[in-house]
Order: C-alpha cells, then sequence, then structure tokens
C-alpha cells in the first residue's frame, strides 16, 4: 500500500466516521479489600451526524458516569481503565486538556438536569453566552453579543435584547433551561447531550424544550445524545434507543422497531411500568429469588421472568440480531416467541 | 358519604418586606367520599401542595373551611386533637428525607401508634399486619433508610402512613422522584390497600399517567383555582376545560404512533402568583380567551352531571365522537407488546 492510498482511506473514514464512537468504555472504582466495582461495563455507542439518540437507564445504570466520562470529568475516584473515545474519528481522552482536539462546550456541549446551578448566579445571562462565544469562536465582543441575542431569539425566549442583562434568578426553570440550551449551541457544536435536562420541568414546558432541541438539532445538523430514566420522551424524540443497565448495554434498536418489539426483557419492564394491567406487570416483575448467596452471570437475572439455569452460569454477550439492532440477552423476546 | 370536605379555601402568604401577597390559592372547593382516590394535578405553582398542607394543618388558611367528617377543622379540633389524631396521615414526595437516619424504619412506622395510646405487644401485631400488607420482610424493615432503596422506603411511608388505619391519606406527588418502574410499584401497593382498607385518599401529582388509573375523581388546578373537576374517565376523555386539554395534550407516552395532539398547546408558562389580575388565570396563555375573560372568573357550569367546569368557552371544547383516550390506546397497545413473550409459567 501506498502513502497515497493510506491518506484517502483516512480521509475517507473521517467523512463517514460517527460524530461519537464510543468503544469499550470500562469505568471502574476500586474497593478496599474487594475487587473493583465495574461501573460501566464495555460500552460500545456510535452517533451520527445528525441522529438523535436515546440513552435510558434507572438510578444507578451508570447513564450520568457515561456523560462525564465523555467530559472527562469521572467522579469520585472512579478510573477508566480501558476503551476509546473518538469524536469525528479523531480518538481523545481527556477533555478539558487544552491541548486536546475536542473541547468540551465548543464541540461536545452538555445539558444538566438542573439548569439554575448551572448558571452562575453573579452575572448576567447576556454576559455568560456572550464569555462562552468568545471563548471559543474568538469573536469581539460586539459581533459575539449580537450572535448571543440571536441565540436567545432562537431558543425561544421573549424580548430577547432585555434578557440579556436578566439575572439568573430572575428567570423561571423553563427560562433557565432555554437559557442553558442557548449557550450549549452557541458554538454550534458536533454534539449535544441532553443529561435528564427536562426532568425538573412541568409536562407543558418539558415538550416546549424538547421540541426546540428536536428543531434546533435538525436544523443545524448536530448530533444529540439524549440521556432519560423517562422511556416515553426516546419514543417521540429519538432516532434509536439504547438501554443501559447496571453499566451494560443491554438493548439497541431503531426507534419504531424497539417500541413494537423490544427484545431484551428489561426493556419490557420498563415498559410495564407504564402499562395499566397489573396482572400483566406482576407476571413480568414478580421473579422468585435466586438461591442465597448466589451471583448470576447476567447482571439481570435477579429480576429477569424468563431467567433460565444457563443465565445464572454463563453471561451473555452483546449479539447483533440485525436490522440494526443489538441485544445481550440468551434468551430474547424474538418473533414467534 | 362525604369525609371532607373544602371550601372557598383561601391562602395568601405575605412577601417580606413588601406589601404584595402571594396568591397561593384563591377560593377552591371540593369534596372526598369515603374510600374514593380523588387526585389534584396541575403545573407547580398551581396551589395542589398548599391544599394538602391546609388539610393535613400544617398550614393555616387565610379564609375557607375544612370540614372532615361532618364537622369544621379548627384550632381546636386539628389533626393533632385525640378525636382525630391517625384519622388523616400525609406521605410526602422524598421518602429519603422523611424518615429518621438512625433508626431503623420500623421504629419510624409505629412511631404514630404511640401517640394513639397502644401498648407494645399490640403495636407489634399492627406493624406485622402492615408489613404484609405492603409486602416487606420483617429483616428489611430493621434496617436503616440509607440501606433501603427510594422505591422501598417510599412503600415504608406508605405503610406508616396506613398503620394507624386512617380515613384519609394525603399523598403529595408521592411517585415523582422514583424511577419509573419503583413508581408502578408504588402505584399498585396504594390501589392494593385500598380495596383492603377503604382509605380514601388525596392523591396529589402532575403525573397525569399515574393518575389516570388510580384516581376515581380528578380536580385541575391552575394558579391557586379549580379549573374542571370530575370523574376521571369523563374528564380523561372530554375535557372542558382549555388548560385540563392543554395538560393532557403534553403528556408523553412510550409508543411513537401516539403522537401529542396539536389541539390547545399551551404556550409559555405559568405566570407568577403575586398580584394576579381579576379574572380567569388562564388568560394569559389561553387559546379562546375572550375579553369577558378577563373581567371577572368565570362561574361554574357543570356540561355534564358532577362533571364542574369553570370556563365560559367550555361548550367549544365538547367531542361527542370520541369513544378511547389516548391512555386507553396506548394500554390496549402496551398489553399486546408485554403479552410477547411472556414466561409460561404464568402464561
Amino acid at each position: 500500500m501506498t502513502y497515497q492510498d493510506k491518506t484517502d482511506t483516512t480521509e475517507a473514514q473521517a467523512v463517514a466516521a460517527p460524530v461519537l464512537e464510543l468503544e469499550g468504555i470500562t469505568v471502574a472504582y476500586p474497593r478496599y479489600g474487594e475487587s473493583d466495582h465495574v461501573a460501566l461495563d464495555a460500552v460500545d455507542l456510535k452517533i451520527r451526524r445528525g441522529e438523535i439518540v436515546g440513552l435510558v437507564g434507572e438510578t444507578g445504570a451508570g447513564k450520568t458516569l457515561l456523560t462525564r466520562t465523555v467530559m472527562g470529568a469521572i467522579p469520585g475516584g472512579g478510573e477508566h481503565t480501558s476503551g476509546a473515545m473518538r469524536y469525528n474519528g479523531t480518538p481523545f481522552t481527556d477533555l478539558p486538556d487544552d491541548k486536546s482536539p475536542v473541547r468540551p462546550a465548543k464541540d461536545i456541549a452538555l445539558i444538566v438536569s438542573n439548569p439554575r446551578r448551572e448558571l452562575n448566579p453573579v452575572l448576567t445571562v447576556g454576559q455568560q453566552i456572550v464569555n462562552v462565544i468568545r471563548h471559543h469562536l474568538g469573536l469581539s465582543e460586539k459581533e459575539a453579543r449580537a450572535r448571543a441575542v440571536d441565540m436567545l431569539r432562537a431558543v425561544a425566549i421573549p424580548d430577547p435584547e432585555s434578557r440579556m442583562d436578566a439575572w439568573p434568578h430572575e428567570l423561571s426553570g423553563g427560562m433557565a433551561q432555554r437559557v442553558v440550551i442557548a449557550i450549549a449551541l452557541s458554538c454550534d457544536p458536533g454534539l449535544v447531550i441532553s443529561d435528564d435536562a427536562t426532568s425538573a420541568l412541568d409536562v407543558t414546558v418539558q415538550l416546549q424544550v424538547l421540541n426546540l432541541m428536536k428543531e434546533m438539532v435538525a436544523g443545524s445538523e448536530t448530533a444529540a445524545l439524549i440521556i432519560t430514566r423517562d422511556i416515553a420522551i426516546t419514543a417521540h424524540y429519538c432516532d434509536r434507543v439504547v438501554i443501559l443497565y447496571k453499566g451494560e448495554v443491554v438493548e439497541e434498536a431503531p426507534r419504531d422497531a424497539f417500541f413494537d418489539r423490544p427484545h431484551h426483557p428489561y426493556s419490557i419492564n420498563l415498559l410495564a411500568a407504564f402499562a395499566h394491567s397489573p396482572a400483566l406487570r406482576e407476571a413480568w416483575w414478580d421473579v422468585p429469588p435466586l438461591a442465597d448467596g448466589t451471583r448470576p452471570a447476567c447482571r439481570f437475572a435477579d429480576r429477569c421472568a424468563r431467567r433460565q439455569p444457563r443465565c445464572v452460569s454463563e453471561a451473555p454477550a452483546l449479539r447483533d440480531c440485525g436490522a440494526g439492532r443489538r441485544v445481550r440477552c440468551h434468551y430474547p423476546v424474538e418473533a414467534g416467541t | 358519604m362525604t369525609l371532607l370536605s373544602v371550601q372557598d379555601l383561601v391562602k395568601h402568604f405575605p412577601v417580606s418586606g413588601s406589601s404584595k401577597l402571594v396568591k397561593a390559592l384563591n377560593g377552591v372547593t371540593f369534596e372526598i367520599e369515603r374510600g374514593e382516590t380523588f387526585s389534584l394535578v396541575g403545573e407547580s405553582g398551581s396551589g395542589k401542595t398548599t391544599v394538602g398542607r391546609a388539610v393535613v394543618g400544617l398550614i393555616e388558611a387565610t379564609s375557607g373551611a375544612i370540614v372532615f367528617d361532618g364537622k369544621p377543622m379548627s384550632w381546636k379540633r386539628n389533626i393533632r386533637s385525640p378525636e382525630l389524631r391517625g384519622r388523616i396521615q400525609f406521605v410526602f414526595q422524598e421518602p429519603g428525607e422523611s424518615f429518621n437516619p438512625r433508626e431503623p424504619v420500623a421504629a419510624a412506622m409505629i412511631e404514630p401508634l404511640k401517640y394513639l395510646g397502644m401498648n407494645r405487644s399490640d403495636r407489634d401485631r399492627r406493624l406485622a399486619e402492615v408489613l404484609e400488607l405492603i409486602r416487606m420482610p420483617m429483616a428489611t424493615a430493621m434496617k436503616l433508610p440509607d440501606d433501603l432503596s427510594p422505591g422501598m422506603l417510599q412503600r415504608a411511608a406508605v405503610g406508616r402512613a396506613i398503620i394507624t388505619r386512617p380515613d384519609l391519606v394525603v399523598l403529595d406527588e408521592p411517585t415523582s422522584a422514583l424511577d419509573p418502574t419503583a413508581r408502578a410499584e408504588i402505584v399498585d401497593l396504594l390501589i392494593s390497600v385500598q380495596k383492603k382498607m377503604e382509605t380514601a385518599y388525596l392523591f396529589i401529582s402532575h403525573d397525569l399517567s399515574t393518575v389516570r388509573f388510580l384516581t376515581d375523581r380528578i380536580c385541575v388546578m391552575y394558579l391557586g383555582s379549580v379549573m374542571e373537576t370530575g370523574p376521571a374517565e369523563k374528564v380523561f376523555l372530554d375535557p372542558r376545560h382549555p388548560y385540563s386539554v392543554g395538560l393532557m395534550a403534553s403528556v408523553l407516552l412510550p409508543h411513537p404512533s401516539l403522537k401529542t395532539p396539536e389541539r390547545m398547546k399551551l404556550e409559555g408558562e405559568i405566570p407568577s402568583p403575586l398580584d394576579l389580575p381579576p379574572g380567569c388565570p388562564l388568560a394569559s396563555r389561553c387559546p379562546l380567551v375572550e375579553p369577558a375573560c378577563r373581567e371577572r372568573m368565570p362561574l361554574p357550569e357543570y356540561p355534564q352531571p358532577k362533571h364542574l367546569v369553570h370556563c365560559i368557552n367550555h361548550h367549544k371544547l365538547e367531542r361527542a365522537d370520541v369513544v378511547s383516550d389516548r391512555f386507553e390506546t396506548f394500554h390496549t397497545l402496551s398489553d399486546r407488546i408485554l403479552r410477547q413473550g411472556l414466561p409460561e409459567r404464568v402464561a
């Protein structure tokens, strides 16, 4: 292979490369006198340009830890022990480093669930947007201000010129969340991560904010990762759904296929939470406990209604089942079963 | 038979350092029958929590009356008086914050019985009964709150509330701090407890999909006023207040085919309850607003028996042709999905 050939292929790869590619991300917390607690276990995730991916999991599934790993801020002594992260094909490891090719806010923007805590209480709203724009885009104060007003208008804040001088405490929760979204999108990031961004909002405001995010993403070819514990959001705003359970991806599928026939028993358990029929719900949820001291190989075995002896002895692998679907289960719910 | 009657309840909170008032409740009226579930729904700031707190006497109303079991509540006859002690109980939103972190949850659960003067062996017997009802093993109940999951802890909070065999339990957003699976478990528990004990619930929530299948009657509140009250099936199938329609249209259901309807989208947010203008509180957000709406609060009207609406345009929202609401459609759909691959031992 000549040198020329090699560059050609890398360029072609860069064009086709997903915006964010996570490969085998493992984060472990060392424990005294015990084996490490593996909080994220070989998580793979690909997000393509213009795509909205929903990541669903309950408390403790590792959703927030995954964002923190991507943003280079693993909390509480956790260690990123293995795995590779690539942004548009460029590998990166530690985001806060100034020399890193991928910068937070510029390339990957994060929206968290408590907008008031995220805004600086002693700076006006306008100043906070201007600071981010000037730092990343190197515009003059005047240009940055004009851009900030445009951003506030884009997120449907009434009277944006005068709102530039408002303080964060003067904003309602929904308004503050819009400002945070405006900051997140002000530098045209390639990827927006929303970590439970709408869970603290009222239903009417949640809908407005989600519609806004969807429009902004559609208009700018940005990709988005919506992390949530509410599976209903993913049914309406995502192209693909990824289910996380105890630090492992257990199912991944295109949205419509997922909601018509979820394969993994855990996905069905999640959907059962919204169902009305208590009898059906109990059928999925009331699982005889495992014998004392058993540590099942499949992390979901103790709650699984379709459990078989094999689930306790052998850990299932995440396997491909065609049509862009992957499932981690020995006995998934498939056609005709 | 009416158990609790709230009549024209008004609560204004003074704002420190100014003469302004936060008008949290502006004349709320409703009744709860024995053994029924009555839900208060609305966005944050609608005053639903204030109603719940006033009912159990945690705050004193500015004016209006709360009549429990035929007699008005007052400073002499309150939740602490011997006659009423243990008959009205409360479940809080954050399970972790409503338990003493230094004592086992079982100790917290039997505490209400001490104030009823019950002796130790009776208390222990009652605790065993309640633990069976909430399906919690004694070993779990002997743990400290930190060692239990939020769902388990909320289960214990429900147990603590029903241990005195109350007539009424006020549940203030009992499920909103929980994961969807734990939420559904608590709802199932509440339904089974009610079947056995015939307790009435005042269920305060903003989560309409939970409310839909738990409640007998529903009351939609907005900025301290009642917008619509009626039997749950009627209000969900044929809501007659623009706010109820908008609120229900905002609920996302977990299936891509159940899109949120475009009807009556509510723009903007709930205004500040400081110095409310006269007239209907929804006037600033309502797509059907007329000059008359801004002058005075619309009088109650009854489009159907027992279905009360405060809106002069309620007839414009009538939909005679609908046979099932979105929530019902979803449940048919979800039943089909859940039947796929159901384990054989139950199928």
